[in-house]
């Protein structure tokens, strides 16, 4: 250990408290759960918190769909998947389970179709980044979504990269409906278990396109991640056998 | 680093004559903070109680620093459980080393850097660059600062001075394109110049907005994706934080996201908000291999010890107490000649850079206390600024005449008869001074404020006068 820690911590020690009262922090606790809850108006309507996310995402910039089982996601992207000429896939359970990358390959030549496992996406391999940089759509799915501000949560994992979410053109995220949360607060389980028992590296919650308003205040999206947003909210993901148990 | 010019009070009249007749720049300004301000109103009315989450934010980072050698332990284990490597810094030099030795052995042909006041305050990029390391700003604002060769003059929009013309001439002139001021147009070409730069990096640097305790996890806010684009597609992620940046754990990081966002740009969230536990984990497919974080202290454990000042390390940095200063209002970031300008600014300035060289700050505030009122962790900033004021003079900072002048109005105050005398000359004497505006001029103040002109009889008097009638 440096010098610096030592000094730093016994300065720091002589200030401070002596101990780390637990009734102080569950106080603080209770307080945050009383606030958060009443914050949310008390309800905590399954419908309600859908309605709440759908209007906050779309004030945040992103485009909202609705499907009603996977199955029906391929169809209902059908406009973005004709424009894409380069997609990246991840490999959750959700995307699996939509059939998008039968679908896309079922094109033929007019689309490359990549998945974030295949062998020229990996870390050792040159160029991996520019591959992912040059592709038009990212899509992933998402492990939470909060109504509060429309934000959905995605982790980095085995089977989802960091770069699929964020250096292709456009984004688009699958979300189950059951999945979303009322408030930041209320994530707080699903970080934590994300974080600490999965051990996942990056936690990202996304709210919107990428967006700058750095010039004047005028807003500009796109300015270094991607340029559309959309998410596609699955509404009864039960419906689908092959999601189990919800791995990642 | 430290400040370039020692921000007295010449330097600072200086610093604001050139801004205060600026009618483009302070249309800059005012155009960029009421936009905040009026978003900010918009999202806080989600909520009935706003009062309660700030004071709940107050009482938690309260909790926080009062036990803040043991938070600061608790995330260090957390965070070296996690892979990250924890380095401490006792001031700016340390933590430049620290970063430099670590540029240095890991090469590359730049470093992505995203927008963290933090490493302005230890001059960290003018290090780098000064040592022959390319080191870019990647945010938008700080990019164009950075080529404009300014600092940031504002903590969440850098170039919130700068109107679209002059960002225009800037890029044309810098960068050899033709001349647009279209802010689409300079945004694709910042983004498509920025990109080579993130494919190329070996090493990001980043800032952090909340470091969680329970689980050594850094929390960094954003909204262009630069942030994300600079911690996770080099092989090596620097992260700066000063030590104040702690939060027990992830409910307490869900309530200071809901302040940050809205008091900082009125949203309810910013567009990425990053959670980085540890390196990548041997089954991840992409991200660093090492994540250094360098905790600074830099005058932060004397802020502790000084209860006027230990409030300070509260600070969230979202900037809304500039928004709202009619003082920032008027000169801008830059007539505070300070990396944090504003009003907390002031407060935070003579503990980094000494009091000496920042006499002028806690001066430059009307002390109207709307920085107070619109803080997300009530920070009683205009108290504190009204504290540093008077240390100020009591160590003796304040200038030879005024000092003379404040002891002859002490003994007269004193002595009754002496201050009635004193009341008699001025009535008499005073209006030979009389000005157009029926005050009366005073030199000192340099025709920027008259001075009331005296009654023509004292309260004394009318009160004799009043009880002889009665």
């Amino acid at each position: 250990m440096n010098s610096a820690r030592e000094r730093i911590i016994a300065a720091l020690e002589q200030q401070a408290k002596s101990e780390v009262v637990a009734a102080e922090v569950q106080q603080l606790r209770n307080r945050l759960q009383r606030a958060d809850a009443h914050a949310q108006g008390g309800s905590s309507a399954g419908e309600e918190i859908v309605a709440r996310f759908r209007a906050r995402a779309q004030t945040a910039g992103a485009v909202v769909m609705q499907a009603h089982t996977p199955a029906d996601v391929p169809g209902l992207l059908d406009e973005y998947l004709r424009a894409a000429t380069s997609v990246i896939l991840g490999e959750d359970a959700l995307v699996r389970a939509s059939g998008l990358g039968e679908t896309l390959r079922g094109r033929g030549d007019a689309c490359q179709v990549r998945s974030v496992t295949d062998a020229d996406l990996q870390r050792e391999t040159d160029d991996w980044k520019h591959r992912y940089a040059s592709a038009d759509l990212g899509i992933t799915g998402a492990v939470g979504g909060i109504a509060e501000s429309g934000a959905v949560v995605i982790t980095s994992s085995e089977y989802e990269s960091r770069s699929v979410s964020l250096l292709p053109h456009t984004h688009v995220v699958l979300l189950r409906a059951s999945d979303i949360v009322p408030s930041l607060p209320a994530a707080a389980t699903l970080l934590r278990s994300l974080i600490m028992e999965r051990g996942a590296s990056a936690v990202t919650l996304i709210d919107g396109p990428s967006k700058t308003a750095d010039i004047e205040k005028v807003l500009v999206t796109g300015v270094h991640g991607p340029r559309t947003f959309v998410i596609v909210l699955i509404t009864d993901a039960r419906d689908d056998a092959s999601t189990g148990t919800r791995p990642l | 680093m430290s400040t370039p010019t020692p921000i007295v009070p010449e330097h600072f009249k200086q610093l604001v004559g050139e801004r205060i007749h600026d009618d483009a720049l302070r249309g800059n300004i005012r155009r960029a903070t009421r936009t905040s301000l009026e978003k900010r109103l918009a999202v806080i009315s989600d909520y009935d109680d706003w009062e309660e989450l700030r004071s709940l934010g107050y009482d938690i980072k309260r909790h926080v620093i009062d036990h803040l050698p043991y938070y600061l332990k608790k995330f260090e284990h957390a965070a070296a459980a996690a892979g990250a490597v924890v380095h401490f810094a006792t001031d700016a030099a340390e933590a430049r080393e620290i970063v430099h030795g670590l540029a240095v052995q890991r090469g590359g042909p730049v470093i992505v850097k995203s927008k963290s006041m933090t490493t302005e305050e230890i001059g960290l990029t003018h290090a780098l660059e000064d040592a022959g390391i390319r080191t870019v700003e990647t945010d938008l604002g700080e990019y164009i600062v950075q080529l404009a060769k300014e600092p940031p003059s504002h903590i969440t929009a850098p170039a919130l001075h700068k109107s679209r013309a002059e960002i225009g001439r800037l890029f044309a002139d810098m960068l050899g394109i033709a001349y647009t001021d279209d802010p689409e147009e300079l945004t694709a070409i910042a983004r498509r110049l920025l990109r080579e730069d993130f494919l190329a990096a070996d090493v990001g640097i980043s800032g952090v907005n909340f470091a969680i305790a329970e689980s050594g996890t850094l929390c960094i806010v954003e909204n262009e994706g630069n942030v994300r684009l600079s911690t996770g597609l080099p092989k090596t992620h620097i992260a700066v934080m000063g030590m104040e940046k702690l939060l027990p754990d992830m409910e307490s990081l869900g309530l200071f996201l809901n302040l940050l966002g809205r008091s900082a740009t009125g949203q309810r969230l910013t567009c990425y908000t990053s959670l980085i536990t540890g390196p990548r984990r041997p089954n991840e497919r992409d991200g660093p291999d090492e994540v250094h974080i360098v905790i600074l202290d830099n005058g932060r454990s004397r802020m502790m010890r000084d209860p006027h000042l230990r409030e300070a390390l509260f600070c969230i940095r979202c900037g809304a107490c500039m928004n709202v200063c009619p003082v920032y209002q008027s000169i801008g970031g830059h007539g505070y000649g300070s990396v944090y300008s504003g009003p907390i600014g002031s407060i935070i300035t003579p503990v980094f850079y000494g009091e000496k060289r920042s006499r002028a700050l806690p001066f430059a505030s009307s002390l109207c206390g709307a920085c107070a009122e619109i803080c997300p962790v009530k920070i009683d900033i205009h108290h504190h600024l009204l504290w540093w004021r008077k240390s100020m003079v009591g160590s003796g900072d304040a200038p030879r005449s005024e000092r003379l002048m404040m002891r002859i109005f002490l003994a007269i105050s004193r002595r009754p008869a002496l201050f009635d005398l004193a009341g008699r000359i001025a009535r008499l004497f005073t209006p030979l001074l009389r000005d157009g505006d029926g005050g009366i001029s005073v030199p000192v103040w340099r025709g920027s404020r008259s001075f009331p002109a005296p009654p023509k009889k004292s309260f004394k008097q009318l009160w004799r006068h009043h009880e002889q009638r009665s």
